[in-house]
């Protein structure tokens, strides 16, 4: 059976880093349900509540270099990742996030040790601070990411950066 | 001269259609409301022969209030039907002999009678006569009753339905005419403006390009397109200027060199140490001027002349593996480091339809950029692909570029102001560029001065039939 792990994301290649070392550092014959989770405060108007979509509001976000890169890293550990997916968590408070922890029946978050959250835009928070203080029996995992080259990718669509990651651990 | 066809087709088709749409709603119209005129009519004449049985066959063996009743009905409060004439036929005896007997009074056919005696119910036309006829029974005694009478509708309403019609399909043609040149104007407008705006453009103004029209999607795409394709054209076109005036220019300066040496070599008898000198010049100057050549050589063939090469799948690990042995080759201080930290488990994600030798000489081209400007530093190769493409991501830590001469770098013979202490002709980005374009791929130089470049060259794969 898959180990569903949630990871908070902000939508830049920087945070998939976070998963790009979990994964390197999991057993090889482990396999895994990602789900890249995402925090959207929701519009209060009622017509946009009511034509509500998550497949249109992740499409708005433009996150294709992001997408890219989850697929660069799906192709990579293809055996290992039965699934992973990019969802938006919409609720605003301990326990909604307590109910998408059950709803998606979460087993473990990884979160990163010394990376800041960069929104992507003005609705969009961190989910990290409701992971941390989460009671449910989940495991939660800090990683700890080198921020090597920082200065030289600050453009949250660089794909190269996914690359630096592993040179800064590889030097 | 085609496109006046498509034109003209377009107003056929929509003319012929709504003109077909009208006719043949009038047709159906006009034979339904015909059927039921005739189906009314005949209702009209059964209550008519119902009523003259009631008065003429019940009213012998009635009161005379009762007949008189049904006679004012018939005569007063009825309409009045034009030649209207009632039978009434009392059987007796033999069907047939009868039936001869009736048809040859009335002038119809036996088999109307036939047919009253089979159903009770029989119609039947003669000219514009109606003829309905009932089976009428009374205390034990059947009766014939028929009424007839003129289809004045026929003469009045149809006549006027008929030419409602033909009046509504006049000025629907009329319409049709004009609406299906109107819409098929405004429809190849845009592309009457397109056609106008390209013949505008030719190898003196190749920096024009279309504007996007508004409310036409498909038309948009078009025009993107064909942006496209001019900006393409438009860079090979620059190349070929650039390439024509720096070509000469690059060449001369070994040239004169070569020819500097020989001239001061010649003008006295030297010693075999000078003339060995000065012949390892000469041949430095050529050498030189050969790979000059060849790189320019290959950056025309890239630049103009996409068909002569052989396009094929290859592998892209495998030929930055090679690239990579290729660059130790040339020179043993080159590292380089293979990443492979995200190559793809499944091999088919790493197949490019390409020409391996152009590919071969674009990678080699950035990792050696990457290893001479960092002084022979460690460059990073690393790659990694997602569904429908390979990514190629090449870093090293050398002096990078000065931020304002980014834009200048696909500029054939340019050369960043922080260059001077290097060896370079300027060919080689442009080169990979045309390559890198040729395969369809991308390429984005990231570098900051002092601190490295980062090259990301996107190639798509290639789909498995």
């Amino acid at each position: 059976m898959a180990h569903k792990v949630l990871l908070p994301t902000d939508f830049s290649i920087d945070s998939l880093k976070v998963l790009k070392s979990y994964l390197q550092q999991s057993p090889p014959d482990s396999s895994f349900d990602i789900v890249l989770a995402h925090g959207q405060t929701l519009s209060d108007s009622i017509s946009d509540l009511l034509f509500f979509s998550k497949y249109r509001l992740l499409k708005e976000l433009n996150i294709e270099h992001f997408e890219d890169a989850v697929k660069i890293l799906q192709n990579k550990y293809d055996s290992k990742l039965k699934n992973i997916h990019i969802d938006i968590f919409t609720g605003h408070n301990q326990s909604a996030f307590q109910n998408y922890l059950n709803g998606n029946k979460i087993e473990e978050i990884v979160v990163s040790e010394n990376r800041s959250f960069k929104p992507c835009n003005k609705k969009s928070f961190d989910l990290t601070k409701y992971a941390l203080k989460t009671k449910a029996a989940v495991k939660i995992t800090k990683i700890n990411c080198e921020q090597e080259g920082s200065s030289l990718s600050a453009d949250a669509a660089d794909i190269s950066s996914l690359f630096n990651n592993q040179m800064a651990l590889s030097q | 001269m085609s496109k006046i066809n498509i034109q003209f087709k377009a107003i056929m088709m929509l003319f012929l259609s709504i003109i077909g749409l009208t006719i043949i709603l009038g047709v159906i119209v006009y034979v339904s409301i015909n059927n039921y005129m005739y189906d009314d009519f005949f209702n009209t004449l059964k209550i008519r022969a119902n009523t003259v049985a009631k008065i003429s066959v019940d009213g012998a063996n009635r009161d005379s209030t009762f007949v008189s009743g049904y006679s004012v009905i018939h005569k007063d409060v009825s309409e009045k039907l034009k030649n209207e004439n009632d039978y009434v036929f009392k059987i007796e005896g033999s069907n047939t002999y009868q039936h001869k007997i009736f048809s040859d009074s009335l002038r119809i056919p036996i088999s109307f009678f036939n047919t009253l005696a089979k159903t009770g119910d029989a119609e039947y036309i003669k000219d514009k006569i109606l003829y309905k006829g009932v089976l009428y029974k009374y205390n034990g005694r059947s009766y014939y009753v028929i009424a007839s009478a003129e289809n004045y509708f026929e003469n009045k309403l149809i006549r006027y339905l008929q030419r409602t019609l033909l009046f509504s399909i006049a000025i629907a043609t009329l319409f049709a005419l004009v609406a299906s040149v109107y819409v098929s104007k405004n429809i190849f407008k845009p592309i009457d403006r397109i056609t106008n705006k390209v013949k505008q453009i030719s190898s003196e103004n190749l920096h024009l390009r279309l504007d996007e029209e508004r409310y036409n999607n498909e038309l948009n795409k078009l025009i993107g397109t064909f942006n496209d394709m001019l900006n393409r054209i438009e860079t090979s076109f620059e190349t070929q200027n650039n390439f024509i005036s720096n070509a000469s220019h690059e060449l001369r300066t070994p040239l004169t060199g070569i020819i500097g040496t020989a001239d001061v070599c010649l003008s006295k008898i030297r010693s075999t140490e000078e003339y060995v000198e000065t012949l390892s010049i000469i041949l430095d100057e050529a050498g030189k001027l050969d790979r000059k050549t060849k790189a320019l050589l290959f950056l025309a063939q890239t630049g103009f002349d996409g068909k002569v090469q052989k396009f094929e799948k290859v592998r892209i690990d495998q030929l930055l593996w090679d690239c990579i042995a290729t660059i130790e080759k040339l020179d043993q201080k080159n590292k380089v480091h293979f990443d492979t930290s995200l190559l793809p488990e499944n091999s088919k994600k790493l197949k490019v339809v390409g020409n391996e030798q152009l590919l071969h000489l674009a990678f080699t081209n950035i990792i050696g950029n990457g290893c001479k400007y960092s002084d022979n530093q460690v460059v990073h190769v690393s790659i990694g692909a997602s569904n429908d493409k390979v990514f190629i991501v090449i870093r090293d830590t050398g002096i990078g570029i000065p931020k304002d001469e980014l834009k200048y770098i696909y500029d054939p013979f340019f050369r960043a102001s922080n260059t001077q202490k290097y060896e370079g002709y300027g060919i080689g980005l442009p080169l990979t560029r045309n390559i890198i374009r040729m395969h369809s791929g991308k390429i984005t130089v990231r570098a900051t001065e002092n601190m490295g470049t980062t090259v990301q060259i996107d190639l798509p794969i290639a789909h498995t039939q």
